[in-house]
């Protein structure tokens, strides 16, 4: 290999540094305030020792979450914070390849890149740099934080160097989707399926225990098989480089071997006039939001079907002091069951909290991209109203969100049903799915507000909030917030602590209401604002 | 390309040359400056005085967001990063079709200075009046491959000039060999010719007691038409 192919790789990685002198620092950051949350919280609990028992001796948390290893402080805060920690990384390491190399092939600005001395290598190297050593720097930061808090220098960094191959494999899977799609979108979408079958991975191994071989496939639970502050395996981390190779040495074949700009599949022709059912601006709205909404409601189904079948799997026996513990959400469990808890918890979680949330806030993104790519403006040229674009949108979303939430319900309901023999469960699951709609909508008309005000910041502001609640959440469980500040968030009102034929039909109503006036105020906004 | 393998070397190859894109994307977050300063570093040190001197030129404002420009500043950025290098071969495609008729007259300035210098200078565009100024040597291309190619008197020498002529006598001209397009009126005759038969026409015209004469000689938008009018009039 000639060593030109790699020239300019230098000026290229000083250059991406200060492109991305704003969204590397926040998911470098991410990781390491997520672990000191987890951090600070599990040591503010009041009696952590007796909860941590609590956990891992309830068949519902252990399901869902794995097991608590080793059963420790550090443990437990590996046990949710490392989870959370590797999927930041994941995404900023896979996003960040693609934003350096497909997308900045999509806008030809490659072109004005590779004309100059520069190999044809260079690119990609440096944008691997830039995700690998993002992952790193995360990785040592979240090491340093874990010693600084006193906890054993071995299990930290193991912890650290587990953190940083989670990011390395993502670095080079989002590089390979960057090679293969041609278009950006699509690259980002091959990466979120990854990281659903990842997910679906991680669930299996804890459902199977937390120490099975699922966990090789799933590395935002890679920590399974090192096991920091337990048993401390090093070993495994040289198979994770081994496996993070892989898909990077794809990538420089892939690379050399295909047209600048085109992706390793063909474009297919299509039709020559538009059919007449696609001549409506909701048919074109439709028609650029269907692939992510039947992505989305794919992957919910086949999450929730699986958990839905490995549900009578779960043993019913309910975890003696569950009964005296002083939490909304342990009384829940013992009133539900644990098979129905299970159900009601990946319910709420898939349909609401760290699921459809997500969906929601990309779904009225989407608008501000539209704006931004000079789209809208194609549209408003023609004798269209602004209320009637952002209106079609949103109508989009508000369908989209719904029929997600009917695929999750179906699949997990039918899952449970056959498999157990009694289908009553069944309109019960999907009730509960169903139920998480006015929540969602509220999340799309808060996000569609924020655009019509705020395009600009929006899409973080949007992620702010969502995080916020999202922490509102977990000081919740842990006892640290009550529940009428949880009734802060919209995650209250369909929340699983309510069995679904108890849960209060007024607020959701109350939600509808919001959801449409933010809707309406966001469209309000839209119309007195400039585009662009 | 000048004694060097394209797909080899590469890299030195794009040393010695500088290649502005016809589409301009930049980097929205960056500035326009920031833009011009990485591309040119990529060929190493950049002369500073020369920097100020184009974006003068120019009237580029270089602290603005790539964002903010339009589709002629996004030009300009990438027009300025390249005459900033000092390379032996400038391939620029369709770089002005965003520029106003000032900057397109700067623009044609930088193209003279590199011509000046004995720099070789590779521009492919849709507006043949900028061709007409600016180049030596001119290739037409149709549907991928190269239809006719030489200097611009060359291609003229191929095909007829347009003649306008005011006579005070009437005259025959349809009879004439080499005379294409007549049209009549009054006293005004207005036809094309071919270059060889020029001599014939002019012998018949002196002695019709000429008022006014007016010979163009062919535009590059005739010889550019003849290639794909033919192509226009096959399909109709």
């Amino acid at each position: 290999m000639n060593g030109n192919h790699f020239a300019g790789t230098g000026k290229l990685l000083k250059f991406y540094l200060r492109r991305d002198r704003i969204i590397l620092p926040i998911w470098i950051l991410l990781p390491v305030i997520l672990i000191m949350g987890q951090i600070s919280f599990t040591k503010a609990m009041p009696d952590w020792q007796m909860f941590l028992d609590e956990l891992s001796e309830s068949p519902v948390t252990t399901a869902i979450l794995g097991p608590i290893v080793p059963l420790s402080i550090e443990g437990a805060i590996l046990w949710r914070g490392l989870v959370q920690a590797s999927i930041a990384v994941m995404f900023g390491a896979a996003l960040t390849m693609i934003r350096h190399t497909r997308t900045e092939e999509e806008s030809g600005r490659n072109e004005l890149i590779l004309g100059r001395p520069v190999g044809r290598y260079a690119n990609l190297t440096a944008a691997l740099i830039v995700s690998c050593g993002g992952s790193l720097l995360a990785g040592l930061m979240t090491g340093a934080v874990l010693m600084a808090n006193g906890f054993a220098v071995s299990g930290s960094l193991l912890a650290a160097l587990t953190l940083v191959a989670s990011g390395c494999i993502f670095a080079g899977v989002g590089g390979l989707c960057a090679q293969i799609f041609e278009n950006s979108a699509g690259a980002r979408g091959i990466v979120f399926a990854v990281y659903m079958l990842t997910m679906f991975a991680m669930v299996l191994n804890n459902i199977g225990g937390g120490a099975t071989h699922w966990a090789w496939l799933a590395p935002e639970a890679w920590f399974r098989l090192t096991v920091p502050f337990g048993e401390n395996n090093f070993w495994p981390l040289l198979i994770f480089m081994v496996l993070s190779a892989v898909p990077v040495i794809l990538s420089y074949i892939l690379l050399v071997r295909r047209d600048l700009g085109a992706g390793f599949f063909t474009q297919h022709e299509g039709s020559d006039n538009g059919s007449p059912c696609y001549n409506s601006l909701i048919a074109l709205v439709w028609k650029q939001q269907k692939d992510s909404i039947l992505v989305w409601a794919m992957g919910m189904a086949l999450l929730g079907g699986t958990m839905g079948v490995a549900a009578p799997n779960i043993s019913e026996a309910m975890s003696s002091t569950f009964g005296h513990m002083n939490a909304l959400w342990a009384s829940a469990i013992v009133k539900l069951g644990n098979q129905e808890a299970f159900i009601a918890i990946l319910i709420y979680m898939l349909g609401l909290m760290g699921g459809l949330s997500i969906f929601a806030i990309t779904a009225v993104q989407r608008l501000w991209r539209e704006e931004k790519d000079h789209y809208t403006e194609m549209v408003l040229s023609r004798p269209v109203s602004r209320v009637k674009w952002m209106g079609s949108h949103m109508a989009v979303a508000f369908a989209g969100s719904v029929f997600i939430l009917f695929s999750l319900g179906t699949a997990t309901g039918l899952g449970w049903s056959i498999v157990s023999g009694e289908f009553s469960h069944f309109p019960r699951v999907l009730a509960m799915s169903l139920s998480k709609a006015p929540s969602v909508w509220t999340i799309i008309g808060i996000a569609g507000l924020l655009y019509g005000w705020l395009p600009r910041i929006g899409s973080i502001l949007n992620w702010l909030i969502l995080g916020a609640w999202i922490f509102t959440e977990m000081l919740w469980e842990v006892g640290i917030v009550g529940w009428s500040t949880m009734l802060w968030t919209p995650f209250a009102y369909a929340h699983y602590i309510f069995p679904i034929h108890e849960l209060p039909i007024v607020p959701l109503l109350m939600l509808i209401v919001f959801a449409a006036a933010f809707t309406w105020l966001g469209i309000i906004g839209f119309k007195h604002r400039s585009i662009g | 390309m000048l004694g060097c393998d394209p797909w080899h070397d590469a890299v030195d190859l794009h040393h010695r040359l500088v290649y502005v894109p016809g589409d301009v994307t930049l980097w929205p977050n960056l500035t326009g400056g920031e833009v011009i300063d990485f591309l040119a570093s990529l060929y190493g040190k950049i002369n500073s005085s020369r920097r100020k001197a184009l974006l003068d030129r120019f009237q580029l404002d270089p602290k603005k967001k790539c964002r903010s420009y339009s589709k002629g500043n996004r030009q300009k950025v990438a027009l300025v990063a390249a005459f900033l290098v000092d390379a032996e071969l400038y391939i620029l495609d369709e770089p002005t079709s965003g520029l106003d008729p000032l900057m397109e007259q700067v623009f044609q300035e930088c193209v003279f200075e590199l011509k000046k210098q004995g720099k070789t200078v590779f521009l492919s565009s849709h507006i043949l009046a900028e061709v007409e100024a600016l180049c030596d040597r001119v290739g037409i291309i149709r549907q991928g491959k190269i239809v006719e190619s030489g200097t611009l008197e060359e291609l003229r020498h191929l095909t007829r000039t347009t003649v306008t002529v005011e006579l005070a006598e009437p005259v025959n001209l349809k009879q004439l060999p080499g005379v294409y397009d007549v049209t009549q009126n009054g006293e005004k005759w207005r036809f094309s010719v071919d270059s060889n038969a020029m001599d014939t026409v002019m012998k018949v015209l002196a002695p019709m007691g000429i008022k006014s004469l007016i010979a163009e000689p062919p535009t590059l938008e005739e010889l550019f038409l003849r290639h794909y009018g033919d192509q226009l009039w096959e399909r109709s």
